[in-house]
């Protein structure tokens, strides 16, 4: 793709953005609808990878789906000759990776921005659409701030092909769970991990863990835990730290529950509420144990000893901050800090559950908070009124803090989830649940969905409706009118060909020389014979055009007379024959001799097909026969 | 002494990518298969680039160990750089191969490889694979934090993590054998032994047949269960078959 170069007829492209390892991106024009987008176009090594290229479609075509502010909007998905692209909504941005510069984010920064990316991850589970490939590379920072993710489900759509690692394939083993690194089935809990990775790195500065090899990183995912974040960034509350690690938790039942439960943990660790939190969890043995081993009498039970070094936990944890506090004087001198260690005014947050939304924000905002709501249905609550909010009513917080609100959008149109590829059962399942009365369910044959998996829905998913009144109709598939290719070695052409229209295949002739197989008949076949085929498959035939034409060296036996001696002479004349050739050899002489009778002399002659060879005989150094011989001749004669 | 030796497409794939040399005699000798991996046809010049460096190469073929290694060496170094130069000139993001391959000399066995294509031996009646796999999950494996079935199921089981043709520098393992008891050594890419189980290789190579038709055995064994990518196998009979 270049400059100036047309897709589809519609889309100019106009320059290349970022290039990886699967595919490029560029910034194209849309001449239809005059906007920018983005068009990420499939890298064409992998454009005849067919099982590739069609998990990359679907997966593409989930995402179209989703709707939702921080989610980069993925407008079309198509091919055009043998390119494979996306086509998506332009952001004029950077992403998080080149955003952040490898440095740690102001405290508040770092959370405003994970909140977006968890709505955006949040609503894609909603749709049952798990991200997998979670990383500040894959998130797009804009002007004014927002933030959008990108690249939903890509990380599915591998190859089998024996890849390398420098293909960008692990190019995202910094941010990938345990369960991912062992190829276990990466689901809700995965994204969470991700999350908690990328918030960390976001934090401190470093990924969680850092090693000079992706085996090297990913068995430390598996093994090793992650430095606590407030080593590496004094500033960053125990609160949030808590959140980070148990994001980071090895067991994915050990992690918050859902995206919408680790932002609530992220947003209010800020809270003056949670100011003075202990360490979290599990990890408050292991970590107390390795800073400070406990001697316990032997005798002691394993709820004693839980207790017993629980009570430790407040000492280090002073001691721990009472040193940083010191080194961070001694480093930033007299100069003015904004670490959250600081004493800063505080307010109190009013109650503004039941309000209506515009009313609280304007109250909220009066007394300096930031304001961010989230919509969300409600069958008791109206449209525009708030339903909860966090941190709750009463808390006292730092002034400048963000309130969450979540407002009712009223009575419940659901979003249609997504139940393509599920069996009719589950399918059935998911949209009562959703709220639906009536599934209509028809069949239809199909190739690339599982029979008995639902092919499309009535309804495409993401649309709005009350579901109570409508009726939704999912099409099965009855498995594939595939069928098993024939041998068709030996056949000849016209065989082949009325095979080919007879059962509805793509068939292309390819001419092929071959010295086993006769002329016009069918040497090979792709695919092979045997592979499962559709109507409208392509199907490679290759037909001989017989033995490949290769030089020939034939031998000619050229009769040359002797002429008889003249009556009354003595000795007989001198008769002197050259023969001379002019062949692929050039030109030469092969025989000079003298003769006394008539002789027969073999001549060699080398031809190249389409070429012609000259033998010239002289007697006596006179013409006495010259002649021509094509490759055809010589061909015969061999 | 038996040389024998198979390379096809498979049942799936369009074109074949891989590459095999097998040269030599009781004396001395040498065999190679090179998997390349990047599509058009940067897959297959991948692994022709092995295959030439090394056929190039073979006449000047040393027969002491340290020198046998360091040769082994310098010719995927070389191909190496063929490789790299070659994507920089054609602009493609995703070149490389693997190698794997044996060279004897007199009683001197000395393997080497990079990647996923493999070496074993028949020593004993039993079936070793002399080389680990340079891939993420066998690394893995090794570390103990995946089982083989672990191993068999893991979507990135075919991620490797070197290759000839992916980094200014390749890694290339060495393992030099004196006088090794060995009956047959096979060298293959992963398209036979992802699809064939190692008793059933074990069981083909022992079978009291003419060499070139356990290769074929091989090869179909492969296509049987699938073919899903390109299969090579080249073998060497060291010793003499044991007629019953």
């Amino acid at each position: 793709m270049r400059y100036g170069d047309r897709l589809n007829d519609r889309y100019r492209i106009e320059r290349l953005v970022g290039n990886g390892g699967m595919a490029n991106v560029y910034q194209a024009y849309d001449e239809i609808l005059n906007r920018h987008v983005a068009i990420k176009i499939l890298r064409t090594e992998f454009s005849h990878d067919e099982q590739f290229i069609r998990r990359f479609e679907r997966e593409a075509h989930a995402a179209t789906s989703l709707n939702h502010p921080n989610i980069v909007a993925v407008y079309d998905v198509g091919e055009e000759d043998s390119i494979y692209y996306i086509v998506m909504e332009f952001i004029d941005g950077m992403t998080l990776k080149t955003y952040c510069e490898g440095r740690p984010l102001a405290i508040n920064k770092a959370v405003e921005i994970i909140s977006q990316i968890c709505d955006a991850i949040d609503h894609a589970h909603a749709h049952r659409i798990i991200h997998r490939d979670i990383k500040p590379q894959n998130m797009l920072v804009r002007e004014d701030g927002t933030v959008k993710v990108t690249d939903f489900g890509i990380a599915v759509a591998m190859s089998n092909a024996t890849l390398t690692h420098t293909m960008s394939v692990l190019g995202s083993v910094h941010y990938f769970s345990p369960e991912q690194a062992k190829g276990k089935f990466a689901d809700e809990k995965s994204d969470i991990y991700s999350l908690g990775a990328v918030l960390y790195e976001l934090v401190t500065g470093h990924v969680p863990f850092e090693g000079d090899s992706p085996v090297a990183v990913a068995l430390k995912h598996l093994q090793d835990t992650a430095r606590r974040p407030s080593v590496l960034n004094p500033a960053v509350p125990q609160a949030l730290e808590n959140c980070i690690m148990q994001a980071l938790a090895k067991a994915p039942h050990d992690r918050q529950q859902s995206v919408a439960e680790f932002r609530e943990d992220m947003v209010t660790a800020l809270s003056a509420e949670r100011a003075d939190e202990g360490i979290r969890g599990e990890n408050v043995m292991e970590q107390t144990m390795v800073l400070s081993p406990v001697s316990l009498p032997p005798e002691t039970s394993r709820d004693e000893e839980t207790v017993k070094v629980a009570t430790v936990v407040p000492k280090q944890k002073k001691k721990k901050r009472w040193w940083m506090v010191l080194v961070f004087l001694l480093l930033l001198g007299g100069a003015a800090t904004t670490f959250a260690m600081w004493p800063d005014p505080t307010v109190v947050v009013p109650d503004v559950a039941k309000e209506d939304a515009d009313d609280a924000e304007k109250q909220l905002e009066k007394l300096g908070f930031v304001v961010e709501s989230t919509e969300r249905s409600s069958d008791t609550i109206d449209e525009g009124v708030v339903i909860s909010q966090a941190p709750r009513a009463e808390v006292t917080v730092k002034k400048g803090s963000t309130v969450n609100l979540v407002v009712s959008t009223g009575s419940d149109p659901v979003e249609v989830p997504d139940v393509t590829d599920e069996t009719e059962k589950k399918a059935t399942t998911i949209l009562k649940d959703a709220g639906f009365s009536k599934v209509d369910v028809e069949k239809e044959e199909s190739e690339e969905i599982k029979r008995g998996n639902v092919i499309r829905q009535s309804i495409s998913a993401g649309t709005e409706v009350i579901a109570k009144e409508q009726t939704i109709t999912i099409t099965v598939s009855e498995g594939s009118s595939a069928f098993e290719l024939k041998d068709l070695t030996n056949m000849s052409s016209a065989e082949a060909k009325a095979y080919l229209d007879e059962t509805g295949l793509d068939g292309t002739f390819e001419q092929e020389f071959s010295s086993e197989i006769g002329l016009d008949q069918v040497i090979r076949q792709f695919p092979q014979a045997g592979v499962k085929v559709e109507p409208n498959d392509a199907v490679t035939v290759f037909i001989s055009k017989g033995e490949e034409e290769k030089t020939v060296t034939a031998t000619f036996p050229e009769k040359v007379a002797y002429d008889a001696v003249s009556e009354g002479e003595e000795e007989p004349p001198q008769q002197v024959i050259r023969i001379e050739t002019e062949d692929a050899k050039g030109k030469r002489t092969v025989i000079e001799e003298s003769i006394d009778r008539d002789e027969t002399f073999d001549v060699p002659l080398t031809i190249d097909p389409g070429e012609e060879g000259k033998i010239t005989i002289y007697k006596d150094d006179e013409v006495y026969r010259a002649k021509t011989i094509t490759y055809e001749q010589a061909k015969a004669k061999q | 002494m038996e040389l024998a030796y198979l390379t096809t497409t498979g049942k799936v794939r369009l074109k074949n990518e891989d590459t095999v040399l097998l040269v030599g005699d009781e004396k001395q000798g040498l065999a190679v298969v090179a998997d390349g991996m990047g599509g058009h046809a940067a897959g297959e010049k991948a692994s022709a680039i092995v295959y030439q460096v090394f056929a190039d190469a073979y006449v000047d073929m040393p027969s002491r160990p340290g020198e046998l290694s360091s040769w082994i060496e310098q010719q995927v170094q070389e191909a190496n750089s063929q490789i790299l130069q070659y994507s920089k000139t054609e602009n493609l993001a995703v070149v490389g191969t693997t190698m794997a391959c044996v060279c004897w000399s007199d009683e001197l066995l000395v393997i080497g490889h990079v990647g996923d294509s493999r070496v074993y031996a028949i020593e004993e009646g039993q079936l070793r694979q002399l080389t680990d796999d340079h891939s993420y999950v066998n690394m893995l494996k090794q570390l103990g934090e995946l089982s083989e079935e672990e191993v068999e199921n893991h979507p990135r089981r075919n991620v490797i993590t070197r290759s000839i043709g992916s980094n200014e520098v390749v890694d290339v393992d060495v393992q030099v054998r004196d006088a090794p008891d060995y009956e047959i050594v096979l060298v293959c890419s992963d398209g036979l032994t992802d699809e064939v189980p190692d008793e059933v290789i074990q069981q083909l190579l022992q079978e009291d047949a003419p060499l070139e038709q356990i290769v074929e055995r091989l090869v179909s064994e492969a296509n049987e269960r699938g073919g899903a990518d390109n299969i090579t196998v080249a073998a060497i009979r060291f010793k003499e078959r044991k007629r019953v």
